[in-house]
């Protein structure tokens, strides 16, 4: 976290020329420096791939293992939920399996790996395993707004009873199926991303992971889950309905179930993917409801869109911004798109900040506002 | 302990074109050939476009949700909803993974689009126009109990009413030697705040202890597919008795669904 925030304050961008895979599409990447040196656990060779790599490096950062290891002991292990986002899990497995066959071969290498590598649960599995937690647990996989979903699953799990605190997290990591399936739909950027830009052209793919540990209300809480709120879009497979409609239903349910009004708001880290289209419906919501009294950025010009695991990435952004009492500015944007009416941070700001928004939306119109903030 | 209301049933699988059919087999189990097709229907409310897209597993789900909503006395198909899937659409993903060992790596849109996990969600919204919240997700073989368990904390957290959609389809040769799904198989729920036509206690429960079924063929259903994992749940609500079943979940937890009071047909 410290890192992050320091490269947040310091605008300094994680995105570099694409540098993953030999070949590639012309664009640039916001890869993670280092995955490819993290071994996992003997007892967990299994689970070896990229995104479960990326996933351990998170989980053993900030003491977030000692945290849970303290919960464990608080709640009981199996009285803690576990829900990660992921779009890709460990498919690039699958990648470097189907490339390794013969020509006119059909059968995949003997020693392909499919439950704890490319299936989706394999990640939780590992992660269950490697904080030794004995609770419900699943993979939410709904695109973009896979990881902001988990906040919602856990809290539903708390309130139903089923757990008493939930470990929430995303994880995706760079493969050739994202890198070439973005680049298929004409949506990938051959510069670094510039969100609300006028001269914006699509986006940069990133990959992240990053684990929240959620826990009833104490005196010690400094900063909550005020509010979660979804929607779908049920207009098309990948465009986000033209008049931000399904996005505005989910802000308005966030902020309805945080109970606080637009004008509370401080600090908004919006979806912001840099493609011609999503930037400008997202404003049409977020303008509709807070009419420019919050500030806005997005912060994938810093991280690339790291897809499944974007909605913690950003959430812990805001974290940052109520810790540090900044609004972050939106990285690579010089000129504001004349469409986007919402004020867009073209530079750092410090000033007051008590609750924060964070957009994530996703491919078929999977839409998760939640709404952040200091203990009411 | 958890009470909420199960207002309607749909399923397809092997011979099982809907609820009634499912009905007739579980209450005689002989005739269930695990090798069967299920019988096929155009889904009705999507649009030319969107129905030309579409593929064997989306068509089953949208199947499986047209089968559960028409007996949804409540009527109404707005509701919030949660999706359950192990593996997701493994035939576009296995097209996908071929089409990248080519030279230039030429991905096809649709297929990408249509890869996300939250397509068959996606396509079920755009076909009844509804905004409501949805999520898609996946538990490997505990993918029903995980849905479930998703629905009633949505019934609970929100009220209302929230469908339920579980479901695979056996994965294409290469991967299937990897992951082994016996036949397709899809089940829907409508949960709701009230009773319905079941009323159930829902509990997690810290044991091994999990209901089969008796009948092998049925059995091997339920271990071949992780949708089916819900026949003892089915099973019971076609005997329309009281009683409990207890599904598997994780290592040493079990879904325990106490059937407390059903209302007749």
């Amino acid at each position: 976290m410290a890192a992050q925030r320091d490269a947040l304050l310091a605008e300094r961008t994680g995105l570099r020329p694409m540098d993953f895979d030999g070949v590639g599409p012309n664009t640039w990447v916001g890869r993670v420096s280092g995955v490819e040196d993290v071994r996992l656990p003997t007892s967990l060779r299994d689970y070896e791939c990229r995104n479960n790599r990326l996933a351990l490096l998170a989980i053993e950062t900030d003491g977030f293992a000692a945290a849970v290891r303290r919960a464990v002991l608080n709640y009981g292990a199996t009285r803690i939920g576990l829900f990660i986002g992921t779009s890709t899990s460990g498919i690039q497995q699958s990648e470097l399996a189907y490339a390794a066959r013969n020509p006119g071969e059909s059968a995949l290498p003997g020693d392909f790996r499919y439950a704890t590598t490319h299936d989706l649960f394999s990640v939780a599995g590992f992660a269950r395993n490697v904080l030794g937690l004995r609770g419900p647990a699943h993979i939410v996989s709904t695109a973009c707004s896979s990881s902001a979903k988990v906040f919602g699953a856990a809290r539903r799990f708390i309130h139903a009873g089923f757990c008493d605190a939930a470990v929430v997290g995303g994880v995706d990591s760079l493969c050739l199926m994202t890198l070439y399936g973005f680049n298929s739909l004409q949506l990938v950027s051959d510069r670094p991303c510039r969100p609300a830009d006028r001269s914006r052209n699509g986006l940069t793919i990133g990959e992240a992971a990053g684990f929240v540990l959620l826990e009833p209300r104490s005196a010690d809480t400094e900063i909550c889950l005020l509010g979660y709120g979804e929607s779908s879009d049920a207009w098309h497979m990948s465009t986000p309905s033209p008049d931000g409609a399904g996005m505005a239903r989910a802000i308005r349910a966030a902020l309805d179930c945080a109970n606080l009004g637009p004008d509370q708001i401080d600090y908004i880290n919006l979806h912001g993917t840099a493609t011609r289209a999503n930037d400008v419906t997202e404003d049409k919501a977020v303008h509709g409801i807070f009419e420019g009294c919050a500030p806005c950025s997005s912060t994938k010009g810093f991280t690339g869109h790291a897809l499944g695991a974007a909605g913690i990435v950003e959430a812990l952004f805001c974290c940052l911004a109520i810790e540090n009492q900044v609004a972050f500015r939106s990285l690579n944007t010089v000129d504001v798109d004349a469409a986007i009416r919402s004020p867009i941070l073209l530079e750092t700001q410090s000033k007051p900040i008590t609750n924060v928004m964070s957009n994530s939306f996703g491919f078929g119109g999977s839409n998760t506002s939640l709404a952040l903030g200091r203990p009411p | 302990m958890i009470e909420v209301g199960i207002e309607s049933v749909g399923v397809i699988g092997p011979g099982i074109g809907g609820w009634r059919d499912a009905e007739a087999m579980l209450m005689s189990p002989e005739g269930f050939d695990i090798g069967a097709e299920h019988p096929r229907r155009t889904p009705a409310r999507l649009r030319a476009n969107e129905r030309r897209r579409v593929t064997p597993l989306i068509s089953m789900v949208m199947q499986c949700c047209e089968d559960t909503l028409s007996r949804n006395r409540n009527g109404g198909t707005s509701m919030r909803s949660v999706f359950a899937s192990s593996c997701g659409d493994l035939l576009i993903v296995d097209r996908i993974l071929s089409d990248l060992t080519l030279p230039g790596r030429p991905l096809s849109p649709t297929d990408f689009h249509n890869s996300v996990h939250n397509a068959p969600a996606a396509y079920w919204s755009i076909a009844c126009g509804d905004n409501s919240a949805s999520t898609s997700m996946a538990a490997y073989d505990s993918s029903f109990s995980a849905g479930f368990l998703e629905a009633v904390g949505s019934v609970k957290q929100h009220g209302g009413r929230t469908l339920l959609v579980a479901y695979d389809y056996p994965p294409p040769p290469p991967l299937r030697a990897f992951r082994p799904l016996a036949a397709p198989f899809a089940v829907g729920l409508i949960l709701g705040d009230t009773p319905g036509r079941w009323r159930v206690e829902v509990t997690l429960e810290e044991t091994d202890a999990f209901d089969s079924m008796r009948d092998p063929g049925l059995e091997a259903m339920r271990l071949g597919n992780p949708a089916a994992r819900s026949l003892p749940l089915l099973e019971r609500l076609a005997n329309k008795r009281a009683g409990s079943v207890k599904l598997p979940y994780h290592a040493n937890l079990a879904v325990a669904i106490d059937i407390a009071a059903c209302a007749d047909d």
